[in-house]
């Protein structure tokens, strides 16, 4: 049967419904062969199989092992027998069908049950049979292995050599003696494959406690791997998996017209030869129990707290307190900061945090310079709608570690279906871990693969971190069993994202305490933007709950370097606090204010210009600066070789003081040619020129030979590699080679008036 | 809205178990005294006060009968949010150790007890424990040596393990001391309420479960009279430790005022006089004096030991030097009151005050004593002056630890004085400063006398006395009267320099001029410093105890005559 024959069969509205199952419309005059054509491919009817269950995806594999997919009804239902009642195996083929998986009539006259080429084609997990992979050998190859089989006269046809050795390995008397005539280390590396669930992948081989002497190179491209070989080379014959490819024992697994193999399976005919029962037998076909987890106790997720920890995360960004890698993400470290900062044990909370607030849309790419991210305005989010957008955007990003572009889409599918699987549980009530994993395995089993043992170091595919923090709880039983619980106020929360409803979570505070100490007292559910502001002018100092922040000369020195000048930082305490902002900490920020941009820097290799001399004294005797080496110009100018204005800029902020870049001191050098070379003098020569058409001063670094001078000057002329200009100080006319000048810039009002 | 949030109530219950206390709040005063329970007053800022629940408050709490679902309770019925998970366990484990070991009196000696088996040999193998406990007892039960009775509580605080001190006390030799009804002036005088409060928790009937602990109440607020109430109380032999001889006669006065102690049985243990009488007043500093024949080559600290004394109070007792720690500890079996105004030491050892003396008792917020009137209002100031052009270059370039002498001695100082002392023309002041020849000076200028310790003390007695009576009406004093000085009349204190960042000196210089005054008006607090100089970052340091405390400094930019 084709899919085109079940889709002839549906009304309009069920075709409407299985398109709109697949995020499809029903085009006008669309006919059942054009939608079977757009539904048949991996990509569109693939993502079906996502959505069943273990039991669906039994039925599946039954199904494709029937001649032309097709099966009566009773023989189903014979299989089955009474594991499950009839009327659930109507349940889930109604569901089958409604994804266009298969079609059935439940009848014991004329009923049948049936799936499609087009879904056997791509079904996932089929079980690999010695009838679908022989046919791919060559006819030697088959004769080889009837040899090995020990048929003492191979037939002479291909056909009927295949015939034979599935008939032989599927008689449970030959095929069991078969196997218990293998040599030891064969008969060792079966059962650890059949123990397996008769799958390995060749990563798992390569770690099979045997190592290289099951079957020498297992190395991608490698002898083994190339698996063609184990048929052809006779001298393998005692390399425990070349011994049991060539009895039919084991069958290569191999991608579509590859020569490697990816793994190797006992197959199906071998499986059921020696095990007997039915696929049926093979997995659970109902849902597991859940099972209480009594007494115990855990954390709840704190959805408050979480919300408060994004407003400290934008805050931290928006303050320019992260710093940036080449590739533009955020180096461990500061998210390590920040994470002290929160007073979070949680190593990897920081980066859920960041990952979050990323996938929310919450901060965003920057174009300015020196930024990478920066934080989006959320003054009109309400609590709910804000840890929707968290949600919404955890569901639907994966990691952007993610290399694997085809995973991508699975961790996507993961997330929804776990969050929508977990809102189902018994809402407030502890289950074990355990059983979660489980149910959550048999509900999705191509999402969420079957728990293995605990000692087996591999990670869970459901996570766990990342779920603790926005839904679920985890804790313990007294016998310290691992239990989960999900709040009824979660659930409603997940079911209804746009409920304006605030089970769960506080509404927003907006003001604080600004207290006479310096230290601003910010409730637990504060507004994300007011964090998003105090950030900006203040340190974190406490976070346990209510966050305590310390206004210092530090934090306002920072908010003043970032272009907040003083007048906004008091508004911006001012316009939250409960309180009238104390005049300690006015005086605070108006001192800061007040020393900020007293010291001036520019280039011309860097300069430092203040209106204090006392103040240029105490920075040539400061011993942080002494890297410096600050040189005295003019009482109230000193000069710092080599050193870019920037780095001069961050080293006096370092040692706490507050300067400031002069204005205009934009240097014609800036990062490009080295002073003294023919495109810097060129450069100069331009920036005089036009310096003189607009009648404007430039001040001047320059050597001469033995020491470095400087002088604010006016350009009269350019002219054969020499600077004619007059000393704006002492009148006097300077000739200056303009090679030997390091950097100039245009000089402003105040300097050219001196 | 959310279940478990009440925006109307005024206490923040955080995860690491501080708690965050509304001062605006209508239900503030019945919290703060609930809370005053079982959680320790870390710092009372003018609108958030902060608490703490540490082990020690709560083993306290269960000391004087508190039980868990009291203390529970108060959070409950306080707390805006719901309360974090971790804050109830941690509650009811914490409160669960109390009493699990006892420490009772055995014959002539004493004995370790708890009711769980194995508990016993579980502390015996403490590196720690194991060496004070003695051979042999029994099952659940320890030996111990009487003499190690303070160094034993002590390891077991230290492994968690609080023991319930039940072996009591040495009574002392009786002695019978009375407080009067009025001073010898004649004038009414009984006990405040908040005074009969710390008393009353100190002692807590006489039983093993009081008898030693810390007093902290604000400078002004009686702790003198307190420690006498405390006296009469024990009813016995005592000794009573000061900072310095001038505190030592205040001492004296205050008994002789206010008590039945006549002066024959006062006796003066100083450097001067060493006379050991029922009551004995020493200073600190002739306990630390070495020499031989005294104990670890401490000539007078086997005074603790020769004497009968039934009580030893501690004045000041954030000053306590560490060679009467080590003899603390083994003086366990006596009563120890320690009184205080700042229990900030500035070496970090409060929790060694906690655990030798006892445990924090009573703790008066300055601002609440302010509101009933029990302290005078104080207004605090800091007034900033530049540096002199010359000056500044000094500065300038000057090496670090010069910069703060420059900046704190800064002459312009001495102007910005003279415009106060105008403004307070009518006042009685005192000038306060750390450098000697900038006293000096100030002194001389302003024609005022001048108490530093090198002032004999019969010729500060006299200045101090003249102050009182009003014939002086302005002191230059240096640090030497930073403490225990008892000068009522003082409603202005003018720091021209302090000793760096040192908080507890900044709270006891305005201390000075705390008492009430006779017609309620408010004192004045001026800390005069050098602007944009290391004298003002250090003055910053310097404000943060009194800020915490509730009060707020006003600034003045003080610009001299061109």
């Amino acid at each position: 049967m084709q899919l085109k024959d079940l889709l002839e069969r549906l009304s309009p509205a069920e075709l409407a419904d299985l398109l709109a199952e697949y995020g499809l419309e029903l085009q006008e005059n669309a006919d059942a062969t054009a939608v079977a054509g757009l539904l048949a491919s991996y990509q569109i009817l693939g993502r079906a199989f996502f959505e069943l269950d273990v039991f669906q995806l039994l039925i599946l594999k039954w199904l494709v092992r029937q001649p032309g997919y097709e099966a009566p009804w009773s023989k189903l239902i014979d299989e089955i027998g009474d594991r499950v009642s009839p009327e659930y195996v109507v349940e889930e083929l109604h569901d089958l069908r409604r994804w266009g998986l298969v079609d059935y009539r439940a009848s014991d006259q004329r009923g049948f049950v049936t799936t499609f080429a087009e879904v056997a084609s791509i079904l996932p997990g089929r079980a690999i049979a010695l009838a679908d992979f022989l046919p791919t050998r060559s006819s030697e190859e088959l004769r080889a292995m009837c040899s090995a089989i020990g048929f003492p006269k191979p037939p002479s046809l291909k056909d009927e050599r295949l015939r034979a050795i599935v008939r032989a390995l599927s008689d449970p008397a030959y095929c069991t003696a078969l196997a218990g005539n293998l040599a030891t280390p064969a008969r060792a590396l079966f059962d650890w494959i059949r123990a397996r669930a008769g799958q390995v992948t060749l990563a798992e081989l390569q770690r099979y406690p045997g190592g290289g002497a099951v079957a020498g190179d297992l190395a991608w491209g490698g002898y083994a791997a190339y698996y063609t070989s184990f048929y052809t080379t006779r001298n393998r014959k005692s390399e425990p998996l070349a011994n049991l490819l060539q009895l039919g024992l084991v069958v290569p697994i191999v991608q579509i017209g590859g020569w490697y193999a990816i793994g190797f399976a006992v197959p199906e005919e071998v499986r059921v030869a020696l095990e007997g029962g039915s696929l049926f037998d093979t997995d659970a076909l109902l849902p597991p129990k859940l099972e209480p987890a009594e007494g115990a106790r855990g954390e709840l997720p704190n959805l408050t707290t979480l919300l408060r920890d994004v407003g400290h995360l934008l805050g931290f960004v928006g303050a320019g307190r992260c710093e940036w890698r080449q590739d533009g993400e955020p180096y461990a470290r500061s998210l390590q900061a920040l994470g002290k900062a929160l007073r979070n044990p949680d190593k990897a909370y920081p980066a859920l945090l960041w990952s979050l607030c990323v996938s929310a849309g919450l901060l965003e790419r920057s174009r300015r310079a020196g930024e990478q991210f920066i934080p989006i305005d959320v003054v009109e989010a309400s609590p709910p709608a804000l840890f929707d957008r968290l949600i919404d955007g955890w569901a639907s990003t994966a990691p952007p570690a993610t290399q694997n572009p085809d995973m991508v889409g699975i961790i996507i599918l993961r997330r929804l279906q776990a969050l929508q699987l977990l809102g189902n549980l018994p809402p407030d009530t502890w289950v074990t871990k355990d059983s979660v994993e489980q149910y959550l395995h048999f509900q999705r089993p191509l999402l969420f693969p079957a728990p293995g043992p605990k000692s087996s170091g591999v990670t869970s595919a459901i996570e766990w971190p990342a779920l603790r923090r926005l839904i679920l709880a985890e804790g313990e039983t007294p016998n310290g069993t691992a239990a989960v619980l999900v709040p009824e106020a979660t659930q409603r929360l997940l079911a209804d994202p746009a409920t304006d409803q605030l089970d769960g979570l506080l509404p927003w505070e907006d003001t604080w305490v600004v207290q006479p100490d310096r230290s601003v007292i910010v409730p637990p559910n504060i507004h994300p933007q007011a964090l998003l502001d105090l950030w900006g002018a203040a340190e974190l100092e406490e976070n346990q709950g209510a966050s305590i922040f310390r206004l210092s000369g530090t934090s306002i020195a920072a908010a003043l370097n970032r272009g907040i000048p003083a007048d906004d930082l008091k508004q911006l305490l001012a316009k939250r606090s409960r309180t009238p902002i104390p005049a300690t900490v006015e005086r605070l920020i108006d001192d800061q204010g007040q020393r900020y941009g007293r010291i001036r820097l520019g280039p011309a290799q860097t300069y430092v210009r203040t209106d204090d001399p006392a103040l240029l004294d105490e920075l040539e005797h400061s011993r942080k600066l002494g890297a410096l080496q600050l040189v005295r110009l003019a009482p109230d100018v000193a000069i710092i070789d080599g050193v870019a204005p920037s780095l001069a800029l961050e080293t006096l902020r370092k040692a706490g003081y507050l300067p400031v870049l002069d204005r205009g001191a934009k240097p014609v050098g800036g990062n490009g040619p080295v002073p003294g070379s023919p495109a810097f003098v060129r450069r100069l020569s331009n920036f005089f020129m036009q310096l003189m058409s607009q009648g404007e001063h430039a001040s001047v670094m320059w050597s001469t030979g033995q020491q470095s001078r400087h002088a604010i000057v006016e350009p009269l002329d350019v002219w054969e590699g020499q600077l004619y200009a007059r000393d704006a100080n002492t009148g006097k006319n300077l000739t200056i080679s303009l090679e030997m000048i390091a950097d100039a810039v245009v000089a402003d009002e105040v300097e050219a008036a001196r | 809205m959310a279940a478990g949030y009440r925006p109307e109530l005024p206490l923040i219950v955080q995860a690491d178990r501080t708690l965050l206390l509304e001062v605006d709040n209508p239900l503030y005063g019945e919290c703060r005294d609930r809370l005053a329970a079982f959680a320790e007053l870390r710092k009372s800022p003018e609108h958030v006060h902060f608490y703490a629940v540490t082990p020690l408050s709560l083993w306290n709490a269960c000391a004087a009968g508190v039980t868990v679902e009291s203390v529970i309770a108060t959070l409950q019925d306080f707390s805006k949010y719901e309360l974090p998970g971790n804050v109830l366990a941690d509650i009811r484990d914490l409160m669960g150790r109390y009493g699990r070991v006892r420490l009772l009196r055995l014959g002539s000696g004493l004995a370790l007890e708890t009711d769980e088996p194995g508990l016993v040999d579980q502390l015996r193998r403490s590196a720690q424990i194991r060496p004070l406990l003695g051979e042999g007892g029994g099952g659940e039960r320890a030996l111990v040596d009487p003499a190690e009775r303070g160094r034993l509580k002590q390891a077991l605080l230290k492994v968690g393990m609080p023991v319930e001190d039940l072996a009591g006390y040495t009574e002392g030799a009786p002695f019978e001391i009375r407080l009067r009804d009025c001073d010898r002036l004649g004038r009414s005088f009984q006990l405040r309420d908040y005074q009969l409060d710390a008393v009353e928790t100190f002692w807590a009937g006489g039983g093993p479960r009081g008898g030693s602990g810390v007093l902290v109440l604000p400078c002004g607020a009686g702790k003198t009279v307190i420690g006498l109430a405390a006296m009469e109380r024990a009813a016995t032999h005592t000794l009573i430790l000061c900072t310095s001889i001038d505190a030592v006669h205040q001492w004296q006065r205050e008994i002789l005022d206010k008590t039945t102690i006549k002066a024959e049985d006062l006796g003066e243990y100083s450097g001067q006089h060493k006379e050991i009488r029922p009551i004995t007043l020493a200073t600190y500093q002739i306990m630390t004096t070495r020499g031989r024949g005294g104990a670890s080559g401490f000539q007078h600290l086997d005074v603790f030991m020769r004497e009968e004394w039934g009580l030893i109070v501690y004045d000041e007792v954030h000053l306590l030097p560490a060679p009467v720690f080590r003899i603390t500890a083994d003086i366990q079996s006596r009563r120890r009151l320690g009184l205080t105004a700042t229990l900030l030491r500035e070496d970090g050892h409060e929790e060694d005050v906690f655990s030798l003396i006892g445990p924090k008792r009573f703790d008066a917020p300055w601002k609440d004593l302010e509101a009933q009137g029990w302290i005078a209002p104080a207004i605090c100031t800091e007034v900033r002056v530049p540096m002199p052009a010359d000056q500044r270059m000094e500065y300038a370039s000057a090496e670090a630890r010069q910069q703060y002498r420059i900046a704190a001695t800064n002459p312009t100082k001495l102007i910005a004085l003279q415009g106060l002392l105008d403004r307070h023309r009518h006042d009685r002041v005192l000038v306060i400063g750390q450098y000697l020849d900038q006293l000096d000076a100030v002194a001389e200028q302003l024609e005022a006398p001048l108490i530093t310790g090198k002032t004999p003390t019969k010729e500060r007695e006299v200045l101090y006395d003249a102050f009182r009576r009003g014939e002086i009406r302005l002191l230059v004093v240096s640090k030497v009267a930073n403490f225990a000085i008892d000068l009522p009349e003082a409603n202005v204190a003018i720091e021209i320099s302090g000793a760096f960042g040192s908080r507890q000196e900044e709270a006891q210089r305005l201390g000075r001029i705390l008492r009430p005054k006779a017609d309620g008006g408010q004192a004045s607090f001026y800390a005069i410093v050098s602007q944009q100089t290391v004298d003002q970052d250090f003055s910053d340091h310097r404000q943060l105890f009194l800020t915490e405390q509730g009060y707020r400094y006003e600034i003045e930019d003080f610009v001299p005559a061109a």
